[in-house]
């Protein structure tokens, strides 16, 4: 971010930039939750990601889960759009790297450790996430790799929380129709 | 005479990776102590305290010890606590004029010892309880693997160095892996590939490999997660990425052979003994650990 000097001006383009952020923040989330839904409707762990170009706002990838389908525990939504946006521009991954290292990741499920390691390997910087994932995360909740992996690539600058409730939501469909008497999934911060 | 188990020369033997509450010295925590004046009180003494306090933090902690220099016996009254001031503790525990002749904040271990050698340390301190762990005990002795399992694991790692030189030639990370089933048989090997994708480390590569392996129809309903039950063999130890991939998959068991220095098994990290994680692997280093530090050593 730019920093003006005169005090007015500077107000101004806080608020045009809040204002911008919370439009990339929405459009991002939705379609990020679009994907979800899309692993949901295939009988996966409804998580779901997309790299948005922060300067357009174009989706330059979009993944979701495809552990069942693929019968490997790795094939996480983050692993899926890097791999899409690789395929994408012809197997050449450091074309497709240039592309996402200017995108901010959306991801309805806090990156697990294994993604979290991998986003930073890649120099990816920007990660925005929905809820928490208490069992696995890798941005907080079970380790803290976006800023601790012994590497020496920058941190990954995580927002969490948007659109929470939603990104919950989703997971807890997928809960109920696996079992209709398991209980409420926790929701501790 | 029994039928005779050729020995395993040490330098063969993997190297256990434990986590660090094994290896560490054993904690100790201040707690209230007292001497007993009369030894014949001492089962009065012992009695009044299993009806009147138990010590749940100290559960592993035997009431009494024997003093080594003198002979006098102490007893293990409470927990320390500066709120709570030494004078009262007897009262409080109905041990007035019991026969304890004084009180005294001493050192005893803090939590129960997990390997025979913090036993034998903690015994020194105060007298502890102690359940062996059988494997864990052989794993730290090197007496875990028997010569046969040993051979099986090198004869994979040599498939894996293979592996690693194919991949240094192409221009990425001299590292290879073997999958192997309990009972030594391979399942899929794959090479580092990350000079073609950033992310094609060898273990990613290998699990992806164990997928198209494992056909559909040899799946059962309880082996739902890919590797359980599978050893792996690395030339390196694993990257946070791929160590957590490993995790993911369920593995039993990795064994690699160069420790690195972001490494996730051992080095930078310990991630298959992480608590906050619901799956534990064992794993083990070292295993022809010359031949593979030599894959680094051959860079041009
Ligand atoms: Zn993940
Ligand atoms: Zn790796």
């Amino acid at each position: 971010l730019d920093k003006p000097a005169a005090q007015p001006r500077r107000n101004c383009s806080a608020m045009a930039a809040q204002g911008n952020l919370a439009r990339l923040h929405a459009l991002g989330m939705d379609a990020a939750l679009g994907m979800a839904r899309e692993a949901l409707e295939a009988g996966e762990v409804p998580v779901g990601c997309v790299f948005v170009e922060a300067s357009s706002g174009r989706i330059a990838a979009r993944g979701r889960n495809r552990t069942n389908e693929l019968r490997n525990a790795t094939r996480h939504a983050e692993l899926e759009a890097i791999d899409g946006c690789i395929a994408e521009h012809g197997g050449d991954a450091a074309a497709a790297l240039a592309v996402l290292r200017q995108c901010v990741l959306f991801v309805t499920v806090e990156p697990c450790v294994m993604c979290a390691s991998a986003l930073r390997q890649l120099g990816l910087t920007s990660v925005v996430f929905g809820c928490s994932n208490e069992r696995f995360g890798g941005c907080g909740s079970v380790l803290r790799v976006h800023e601790d992996d012994g590497a020496e690539q920058p941190p990954l600058e995580c927002t969490a929380g948007v659109q929470r409730e939603a990104a919950i939501n989703m997971l807890r469909l997928f809960y109920v129709q696996e079992n209709p008497n398991a209980p409420e999934p926790k929701r501790k911060e | 005479a029994g039928r005779s188990v050729p020995p395993v020369p040490p330098h063969r033997a993997p190297r256990a990776v434990l986590s660090d509450n094994c290896t560490s010295p054993i904690p100790t925590v201040e707690a209230v102590i007292g001497v007993i004046e009369d030894p014949r009180c001492t089962n009065r003494i012992v009695s009044t305290l299993h009806k009147k306090s138990d010590i749940p933090a100290l559960a592993h902690c035997k009431r009494i010890r024997k003093s080594r220099e003198d002979g006098t016996l102490h007893v293990l009254l409470a927990e320390f606590s500066a709120e709570q001031p030494l004078e009262g503790v007897l009262a409080a525990l109905e041990l007035e004029n019991a026969g304890v002749a004084s009180v005294a904040v001493g050192r005893v271990p803090a939590c129960p010892p997990i390997t025979r050698q913090q036993f034998e340390e903690a015994n020194g301190i105060w007298p502890v309880s102690f359940h062996e762990n059988k494997a864990l005990e052989k794993a730290i002795h090197g007496t875990l693997f028997s010569l046969s399992e040993i051979q099986t694991l090198e004869s994979a790692m040599r498939a894996a160095i293979t592996l690693a030189l194919e991949a240094k030639t192409e221009g990425s990370e001299p590292v290879g892996a073997v999958a192997l089933r309990a009972d030594g048989s391979e399942v899929a090997r794959a090479g580092d590939k990350r000079a073609r994708h950033p992310l094609h480390h060898a273990a990613m590569q290998l699990i992806d490999a164990v997928a198209i392996a494992n056909s559909p129809s040899e799946q059962t309903a309880e082996s739902d997660y890919l590797c359980s039950g599978l050893t792996i063999v690395l030339t390196r130890e694993p990257c946070t990425m791929c160590a957590m991939a490993l995790l993911h998959s369920r593995v039993a068991t990795v064994v690699y052979g160069q420790p690195a220095p972001r490494g996730a098994l051992g080095t930078y990290r310990k991630l298959h003994v992480e608590p906050k994680l619901n799956h534990k692997f064992s794993v083990f280093s070292h295993l022809l650990v010359d031949e593979c530090k030599e894959l680094d050593n051959h860079t041009d």
